[in-house]
């Protein structure tokens, strides 16, 4: 992990807060403890990395009403619940909303771990997946308006000629354009010019 | 032809024409006296004026006296017949007058007849007079007789009594008919009397008139009759409408009516009532054919009803069974009122009977549902009680393994934190002091909290369970036999305790024959006073396969069960209740049936008895 992976642990069991944590820390893992869902929510204010591993029933929020609280704003970190005596309901919906596991408590080590792994790891996806659009994006915001434009008609696989004439430009200014874009970007090739594009913009440019 | 042969025919027509009508009434069923009396008196009217007409035209003494004295007979007739007819419309007056007045004119004019010189009146001379138009018309002059006086008085008398009656006709209320009809005859009678003793004395040269004066009281007593025969005509057709009604409600619900005529024992059944019954349309029904159609496991109940029914005057309420035509058991309710003459001997039952299998149905799988409900509840709360005790219980036991497979961790490394290790070990022996309080908590909810003794009769207890469990054995097909002997004394207990065990052990007798074939399913209840000791022995006896030995020792063990569902605790809860009231639960099984048997110790003050 290059970056500070969190694991954040959520139960309103004392106890069982502490055992965790001292499993998971024993583990390797680096881990913040909550003994409310509000606490985690409250402190959910820089940018967290990591996972969060949730108990079910809480007093005040509880584990399903986190995970609607997280989507609402918009934190994205991968959620395992934990539970003292899961129903079925609460499970469909629980996964159908989007957590990666739902395990008992007196699940075996190997299972917590593998579910902790499993999160973090699409935390990790995720979190490089943003990086990449991230860089992208400001690669693209180094190419100036009128040098975009270009790059979309080249995106669209039009020729030199065709793009000097829907621009009432020069060919031999188009030809300049294209040069700035693949120096500035990097890129050569028109495959590579078009995932950049689809990218960043999402999709393709307008047509004529 | 002049006036006086036309008016007088007319007038006998008109009478006889009347007198026909009422005839026909008066034959028809029902209180026709005053139509015939109406009738007498109307025919009475038509031979007096043909009598006075024959008077009228005779020019011959002799045939003038022959009519004469035979002219008193349509006149006591008509004089009887209104008397009659004052007697049957108004039915008041009084009777020994009215039969002293027409007895005294009888005599009076049958003495007229017979004697060789009419004792009342005869003509002595006749001439011949004018009246309207010209018209000749023949006079006499009248001599009276000794015996005047007597039909005079007759006259007066009937009068008095018409007076009379007429009187009491007003003060009872009637007095639109006491003044028209009592009032017509009176007047006329006195008009027309008078009139003749006039023309008869020579005061007044005028044919009698006697007919016109009768004709305007037969007038006056047909509108009175006429007005009761619109008012019959239009009750009748409010009955019809009216039946019509009850026709159509009763169809609308298949309402049967009845009538058990006592005296006679006849019932009296509409369509709807003897379909219910299979019963043909017009096979005759008596007592003894109803209670053989009634279902034989309610026929001493309805039998006894009745009975009672009968003996209090009261109202008749029952329900019961019906094999109907289709051959399926139909549940019926019945009501009844008694028709009781003078308040003591009952003359009649009438009501009405409903076809409630529907409702019995629907109530019973109510019944059915409520004790699943119940069933549920139980099974639910014990469901709700597993579902917080496996929370309650995973919380510590989960902390303490993660603790533990901590701690394998921390000391398959070089160096483990010993603090660490000791905090861990203390976590885990706290947790599991946690989880032990916990199971210390179930144990103590299980036990029961104080019994609150109170005597109990047996039968009722074992009556009051029968009837919640009753709808259940029947929708399972499981025959329910309960008997209790009858020298059970009272208990002491706790009745909805005892309930819940009787219930429960029921329950899984039911359960236990789930497997045998339809016709062998059979729990069997029994109480009686035990053999050793004051106490009272119960038995809850099923037909099923047995308990297997391994079961059996383990039958009373908490959380020990061999079905899909529930928590198998029912036997343990059970057996700790009866111990609870110093009894034993016992069990004895073979491959016919296992028996649960529990003593519950009899009341003190009777334990000596």
């Amino acid at each position: 992990m290059t970056h500070a992976a969190t694991v954040h642990l959520i139960d309103d069991d004392d106890s069982f807060l502490r055992a965790a944590a001292r499993l998971l820390r024993a583990s390797g893992f680096r881990v913040k403890v909550y003994a409310s869902a509000r606490d985690f929510l409250d402190d959910a204010g820089q940018e967290h990395q990591g996972c969060v591993i949730s108990d079910l029933q809480m007093p005040g929020m509880s584990g399903l009403e986190l995970q609607d609280a997280m989507h609402g704003k918009g934190i994205t970190l991968p959620l395992v619940f934990l539970t003292g005596n899961g129903d079925i309901p609460s499970t469909v919906s629980a996964m159908r909303k989007g957590a990666v596991d739902f395990l008992e408590k007196r699940a075996p080590k190997q299972q917590l771990l593998d579910a902790v792994n499993r999160a973090l790891e699409l935390d990790e996806k995720a979190h490089q997946q943003r990086q990449h659009e991230q860089a992208m994006r400001s690669r693209l915001s180094c190419l100036s308006d009128r040098e975009i434009e270009v790059l979309g008609h080249v995106v669209r696989g039009s020729m030199n000629k065709v793009i000097a004439s829907d621009l009432g430009i020069h060919e031999r200014t188009v030809k300049l354009h294209r040069t700035a874009i693949t120096t500035k970007l990097g890129m050569h090739s028109v495959a590579e010019l078009t995932r950049l594009w689809m990218e960043v913009r999402g999709e393709m440019p307008a047509g004529r | 032809m002049n006036w006086i042969t036309f008016v007088w025919p007319m007038v006998t027509a008109t009478c006889l024409t009347l007198a026909l009508i009422n005839l026909r009434i008066a034959m028809g069923d029902g209180r026709r006296a005053p139509h015939l009396m109406f009738s007498l008196a109307a025919c009475a009217v038509a031979a007096v004026s043909v009598f006075e007409l024959l008077l009228l035209r005779t020019k011959d003494l002799e045939t003038y006296n022959v009519i004469l004295r035979w002219a008193v007979v349509p006149i006591w007739v008509m004089v009887t017949a209104a008397t009659g007819f004052i007697w049957s419309f108004f039915r008041t007056g009084r009777l020994s007058l009215a039969c002293s007045a027409v007895g005294l004119n009888l005599l009076a004019n049958v003495a007229n007849i017979v004697s060789e010189v009419p004792v009342v009146r005869h003509a002595v001379a006749l001439h011949q007079a004018t009246t309207f138009g010209g018209v000749e018309f023949t006079v006499a002059t009248i001599e009276n007789g000794p015996w005047d006086m007597v039909e005079i008085l007759s006259v007066v008398m009937a009068i008095a009594f018409m007076f009379d009656a007429s009187l009491q006709m007003w003060r009872s209320g009637g007095r639109r008919r006491a003044l028209v009809v009592g009032g017509s005859v009176i007047f006329f009678l006195l008009l027309s009397r008078g009139h003749a003793m006039l023309v008869e004395n020579g005061m007044l040269e005028a044919p009698y008139f006697v007919s016109f004066c009768f004709i305007a009281v037969i007038i006056a007593m047909g509108m009175e009759l006429g007005n009761d025969v619109l008012r019959a005509t239009s009750l009748a057709r409010e009955l019809q409408s009216s039946q019509r009604r009850v026709d159509l409600a009763g169809q609308a619900v298949s309402l049967g009516f009845w009538e058990w005529n006592i005296v006679t024992g006849d019932i009296w059944a509409n369509e709807a009532a003897r379909k219910l019954f299979g019963v043909g349309k017009w096979e005759t029904v008596n007592l003894d054919r109803f209670l053989s159609l009634v279902h034989e496991d309610d026929r001493s109940s309805v039998a006894q009803a009745i009975e009672e029914s009968l003996q209090r005057g009261a109202d008749y309420e029952m329900e019961y069974r019906v094999q109907s035509e289709d051959g399926c058991l139909r549940w019926i309710s019945a009501r009844g009122r008694l028709e009781m003459e003078q308040g003591r001997r009952p003359l009649a039952m009438r009501g009405v009977l409903l076809d409630v299998t529907e409702n019995r149905s629907s109530e019973s799988e109510l019944h059915q549902l409520r004790g699943q409900l119940a069933h549920a509840g139980r099974v639910s709360t014990m469901g709700q009680l597993a579902a917080a005790l496996a929370h309650e219980l995973n919380q510590p036991l989960g902390a303490i393994l993660r603790n533990a497979e901590a701690a394998e961790m921390f000391l398959s490394s070089p160096s483990p934190d010993m603090e660490e290790m000791k905090a861990i070990i203390r976590d885990i022996i706290r947790d599991n002091q946690r989880a032990g309080g916990v199971i210390d908590r179930l144990k103590s909810l299980l036990k029961r909290k104080e019994i609150e003794p109170r005597v109990i009769h047996v039968r009722e207890l074992l009556e009051e369970v029968m009837a919640l469990i009753r709808a259940d054995a029947a929708a399972r097909s499981v025959v329910l036999d309960w008997s209790c002997a009858d020298d059970v004394p009272d208990v002491l207990g706790d009745r909805v305790h005892l309930q819940q065990v009787l219930l429960n052990l029921l329950i899984n007798a039911m359960d236990a024959t789930t497997g045998a074939t339809r016709g062998e399913r059979r729990v069997t209840v029994g109480c009686q006073r035990s053999a050793d000791g004051p106490s009272v022995t119960i038995s809850v006896c099923d037909s099923g396969p047995g308990i297997p030995a391994p079961v059996l020792a383990k039958i009373f063990d908490p959380f020990f069960t061999t079905k899909s569902e529930g928590m198998g605790m029912g036997l343990c809860i059970s057996k700790a209740i009866v111990e609870a009231h110093r009894g034993k639960l016992e069990v004895s099984t073979g491959p016919d049936g296992t028996c649960f048997a529990f003593s519950l110790p009899v009341a003190q003050s009777v334990a000596d008895s």
